[in-house]
């Protein structure tokens, strides 16, 4: 309840000092412009000059002047003062009488009471009258309401009203009087004569008391010390209030009710009808709102209570931590002065404020709501966090401060959870500003950084390396060094292109002179150096990876893009040749030039194929058969899909080395296929490698060849140079062979080839199968020779029939086309006989003179 | 006394949400209060205090894709109060008639509470005004309970038919769906309003098997 909503400021110390004699008491007050009316319990009308001075922000002394003193002689107080400048006129209320007064000499108009009996009388604030010198009030009498117009002349009488009860007070508003009777509130409409009764109350000790509040509202004093808000429907919208002290009276300045009581001022908003402010004031007689200024009586002095620009309360409540009586009082604040984004430009900056609030009291989730709402230069937050400003910033705190927070560890006292949970904030607060907008970036992206590398963060290498950064590097390294995120530090250097700082510190981080978890290892380090466009940094590590792992360093030279392998420094002959040191790393090389990148040239082929024949060599003296399996598994393939390599220097090594199967290849290779086909067979003893073995290498050859080879391994099992254990052994795959594959053989040259003492059973189905076949290519060829005479006997009708016509062509022709003479003899005949030169013909098929289409006859009839 | 123009007030604009004065009422100590912290907070204070003169709070509520914002005002039970009844009454839209399921005197005080309001909110039609009867406290035990759910709908039967409904403050039973109700409940009969003589006339083109089946079952009913 301290919002510094008034100032009381005095306007007249002292009747006395003024000249007025011991005894005399305002009693009542009216302002208008700068002239004071103030009316005594001793009849006295005094008007005094105000003079208003602004001194400093917001503050205004008063000085008073008293210019006239009208004494009324009617020995009774003067109960009640109401200007009427548009008129020029004073109406008073004073021992029942109304009187009406020039307002600046004071003399009374017609020289007496206009009217008399009156209990209380009040203007109408809101009359629906049309001339502007004309008011409209309402007096009370007796068991009477009655309403005057009032011009300058004359009272007018428009209307009267009977009450039940004697009117105590009265208060209207259009046609609507609200009138306190002695023990109930009542509307009455003088328009319509609708009467609604309000409420009632009891007689004794209770003061009615009613203010207009807006159009046809009126704040009410009602029994237990409260103020009700009752409409001209008699309806209540909004809630009460309840009064702290006994009401003497009241006064409405937007949004503030003001209530006299006989010590305190109470001050309360009409907004959440709490109260806002308590001023002490003893001996409290009156309180009114005179055109926008509040003026408070005691009985010797007047004050004015000026009110605290709203700006400054909302400065008052924001010190106070109220952030969101503050916001609620700046939204629903007067304007005035101000443009739509003047203001905005205000709220935005009290938003701000509000929320550094919020953040001191370590409610994050309020704060950044609010600082994105006030849109908030990051930075002023950024900058309450220590070291997160780049030093190349430019930026310092918006004067007058916003906050008063010197940094986040003096404010939480270096409270460790306060702290982290700040950094929280600060990390969604960046993220969700970098999603938004790029203002700024240099520091958010610098503090974001810095803040992910303190928290580390997962998402950290993920923000370097995704290169849509704009930190300061210089200053984020530094941070990402102390903070032991080696392997984002390196990112950096990389993203900031400083590729030599950033092999560096990778290579501290493999040689393990720093430790960091999140380096994904000499993988991701090669596969940087083989990104590089530069090969001296390659050259540079190309010692330190492979020593550490030939296999994978040898990736610097295979991971390069293609195009770049064939520039000076990369020649293959070049990375051979420095390669020969590292011999796997060779092998791999080797691999990545013959099978990936397909060069062509024999040399790297034969050298592989040594390489690998070398490895199988070393390892079956081992005796690792599982390596000498898997090599032998990639000799094959390669020797099987290259065939630029030197066949006989490899067929050489390969009977050395005992290797039947890749000399059988190679064999093939050079169409020795019976060589190939007798170590298949006879060493290997693999039937089966042997059929596929033909199979493969007949594949999209014509017949001829691949009789031969089935007739080569069949002479390879059938071969009488054998001993007879073996002939035995192989009699089985010869005739399963025959058998299975009987189409592939010429039957007549293998019954030619096989022993002559075989049984037909043996080769039965063979035979079946050959005979099959034969016969089905018989009648294939008979067939075929059948459609062939039938498509000859075609032509030859429709070639009679293209003869049989015969046309003359005589000078007198003449193409239809173009009207000309044919000059050559050359010419052209669709088939109903028209003629036209071979030009003029443009379409084979469609007469040019009839129209008729030809082209179902075309086929059958070619030509024209 | 002139009648309030009631109908009047709902004259809103359709893009604004509408806004509802609802007025809980209920002897002393029933959990007025509590009901509407409860509905507005979502808090619960086991030693609340006696409320002085009204309480009011605002909320917003969805109903069927319709935000009405609920001006909520819980009124004092106590005597004192009584003379400023007609100003707060006045201008309601719903009216919850609250009792206690442990106090059989709050419930049978809730015809007076009834009475009362259409008296003091000068509602002339009252069987069609918008009322909810809340019975309050259900999670006392059941031996403490005096009134029961058959009796509290059997009196509702009897009094304009308003919906009734069981809730507490306490465990936050029931006490969204109360409010949700009332709101329907509002906007079923201002539909009527709106449409005045739906209801009231007959349908030449209705059916006669649907009158016919229509008529047996009341005369069944009658008859029990």
């Amino acid at each position: 309840m301290s919002v510094k909503a008034f100032e009381f400021v005095s306007v007249i110390e002292a009747l006395q000092q003024l000249g007025e004699n011991a005894q005399t008491k305002i009693e009542c007050i009216e302002c208008c412009g700068k002239e004071l009316y103030v009316g005594t319990n001793d009849s006295s009308l005094i008007l005094y000059a105000l003079e208003e001075k602004k001194e400093g922000i917001g503050k205004v002394v008063y000085k008073s002047r008293k210019v006239r003193h009208k004494f009324l002689d009617l020995k009774k107080p003067v109960k009640c003062i109401k200007a009427a400048s548009a008129l020029n006129r004073l109406l008073i209320l004073c021992d029942s009488s109304l009187l009406i007064l020039n307002m600046h000499d004071l003399e009374i108009i017609g020289g007496g009471p206009k009217l008399r009996g009156i209990s209380t009388f009040c203007l109408n604030e809101n009359p629906n009258i049309n001339n502007p010198f004309c008011i409209q009030i309402c007096v009370a009498r007796k068991r009477q309401l009655q309403v005057y117009n009032v011009t300058e002349e004359k009272l007018i009488h428009i209307k009267d009203i009977g009450v039940p009860e004697p009117a105590i007070g009265v208060a209207v508003d259009g046609s609507y009087i609200c009138a306190a009777l002695l023990t109930q509130y009542t509307v009455y409409n003088f328009d319509t004569n609708f009467t609604q009764q309000l409420f009632t109350y009891g007689r004794e000790n209770f003061l009615p008391i009613i203010r207009r509040i807006t159009k046809e509202e009126f704040l009410l004093s009602a029994p237990e010390g409260l103020g009700m808000f009752v409409n001209a429907e008699g309806m209540s919208n909004r809630p009460p209030i309840q009064w702290s002290y006994p009401l003497r009276a009241l006064a409405y300045s937007h949004p503030y009710i003001l209530g006299l009581s006989d010590d305190v001022i109470m001050v309360y908003s009409i907004l959440d009808q709490q109260q806002k402010q308590a001023l002490p004031f003893i001996g409290g007689r009156s309180i009114g709102n005179f055109d926008g200024r509040i003026y408070v009586t005691s009985g010797m002095a007047v004050y004015s209570l000026t009110p605290v620009p709203w700006e400054k309360q909302v400065e008052v409540l924001l010190a106070d931590s109220r952030v969101e009586e503050a916001l609620e009082l700046a939204q629903n604040a007067n304007r005035v002065g101000m443009t739509k984004e003047q203001f905005q430009k205000l709220y935005h900056k009290i938003q701000q404020q509000a929320a550094f609030i919020h953040f001191s009291n370590g409610e994050f989730d309020k704060a950044q709501e609010l600082f994105v709402s006030g849109s908030v230069d990051p930075r002023e937050v950024i900058s309450i966090f220590p070291g997160l400003m780049p030093p190349s910033s430019t930026f310092v705190r918006s004067i007058p401060p916003l906050h008063g927070i010197a940094d986040v560890i003096q404010l939480f006292h270096g409270d460790e959870g306060k702290l982290s949970e700040a950094k929280q904030f600060l990390h969604h607060f960046l993220e969700d500003l970098r999603e938004k907008s790029h203002q700024h970036a240099l520091e958010v992206d610098t503090a974001l950084l810095k803040v992910y590398a303190e928290i580390n963060a997962p998402e950290l290498e993920a923000f370097i390396a995704a290169s849509e950064i704009t930190c300061d590097v210089r200053d984020c390294c530094d941070w990402l060094e102390k903070s032991k995120c080696y392997h984002a530090l390196a990112l950096l250097h990389r993203h900031a292109c400083d590729h030599d700082k950033a092999l560096k510190v990778w290579a501290k981080i493999i040689s393990g002179e720093y430790k960091d978890d999140r380096f994904h290892g000499l993988e991701f380090f090669v596969e940087c150096l083989a990104n590089l466009k530069e090969p001296e940094f390659l050259w540079r590590y190309a010692d330190f990876v492979l020593s550490r792992d030939q296999e994978v360093g040898v990736g610097i030279f295979t991971l390069r893009s293609a195009q770049e392998v064939n520039s000076d420094a990369l020649k293959p002959d070049t990375v051979l040749n420095y390669l020969h040191q590292y011999p796997k790393a060779v092998v791999k090389y080797l691999e990545h030039l013959v099978i990936k990148q397909e060069i062509q040239a024999e040399k790297f082929h034969t050298h592989l194929a040594i390489l690998y024949l070398e490895d199988i060599l070393k390892k079956r003296k081992e005796g690792n058969q599982e390596a000498v399996m898997e090599l032998r598994t990639k000799l094959r393939y390669l020797l099987q899909v290259s065939s630029l390599y030197r066949v006989q220097l490899l067929l050489g090594k390969m009977n050395e080395a005992d290797l039947h199967q890749e000399a059988a290849i190679l064999y093939g290779k050079i169409e020795e296929h019976e060589k190939a086909l007798d170590i298949l067979v006879h060493n290997l003893k693999d039937f089966k490698a042997a059929e596929m073995y033909c199979i493969n290498t007949t594949e999209g050859k014509g017949l001829k060849y691949k009789h031969n080879l089935f007739h080569t391994l069949l002479a390879v099992y059938l071969d009488p140079k054998l001993e007879a254990s073996k002939r035995e052994e192989y009699l089985s795959p010869a005739l399963e062979l025959l058998n299975a594959r009987a189409g592939d053989f010429d039957a007549a040259k293998v019954l030619e080839m096989i022993p002559p003492n075989w049984s037909v059973s043996v080769v039965e189905v063979f035979l079946r199968g050959a005979l099959r076949t034969s016969l089905h290519k018989y009648r294939m060829t008979k067939v075929e020779s059948a459609l062939a005479r039938g498509e000859n006997l075609q032509n030859r009708f429709a070639l009679y029939h293209l003869q049989r016509l015969s046309i003359s062509l005589h000078e007198s022709n003449y193409c239809c086309i173009c009207k000309k003479p044919f000059l050559d003899g050359s010419f052209a005949r669709y088939p109903n006989n028209v003629l036209t030169h071979v030009s003029c013909a443009r379409h084979s098929s469609i007469c040019p003179l009839t129209g008729k289409n030809f082209k179902s006859l075309a086929s059958l009839y070619p030509g024209r | 006394m002139a009648a309030p123009n009631f109908q009047g007030r709902h004259m809103r604009q359709p893009s604004k949400n509408t806004l509802l004065k609802v007025v809980i009422l209920g002897d002393g100590g029933v959990g007025k209060s509590c009901l509407m912290n409860r509905f507005v907070s979502n808090h619960f204070d086991e030693h609340s205090f006696h409320t002085i003169g009204v309480e009011f709070l605002n909320k917003d509520i969805e109903i069927n894709g319709e935000v009405y914002t609920l001006q909520i005002w819980d009124t004092a039970g106590q005597e004192r109060f009584k003379s400023l009844r007609t100003p707060f009454y006045r201008g309601s839209d719903i009216c919850l008639l609250t009792y206690a399921v442990d106090d059989r005197t709050s419930f049978r005080n809730l015809a007076l509470w009834r009475n009362e309001f259409l008296y003091y909110a000068d509602v002339k039609e009252g069987m069609t005004f918008p009322f909810l009867v809340v019975g309050n406290k259900v999670d006392v035990s059941s031996e403490q309970r005096e009134v029961s759910c058959e009796e509290a709908r059997a009196w509702c039967m009897e009094n304009g038919n308003p919906p009734h409904v069981e809730t507490s403050a306490k465990d936050a039973t029931n006490v969204e769906q109360a409010f949700s109700l009332a709101v329907e409940s509002w906007a079923h009969l201002e539909a009527k309003l709106d449409r005045p003589y739906i209801g009231d006339t007959v349908d030449l083109r209705r059916q006669q098997p649907e009158q016919r089946s229509s008529c047996c079952l009341s005369v069944g009913g009658n008859t029990e």
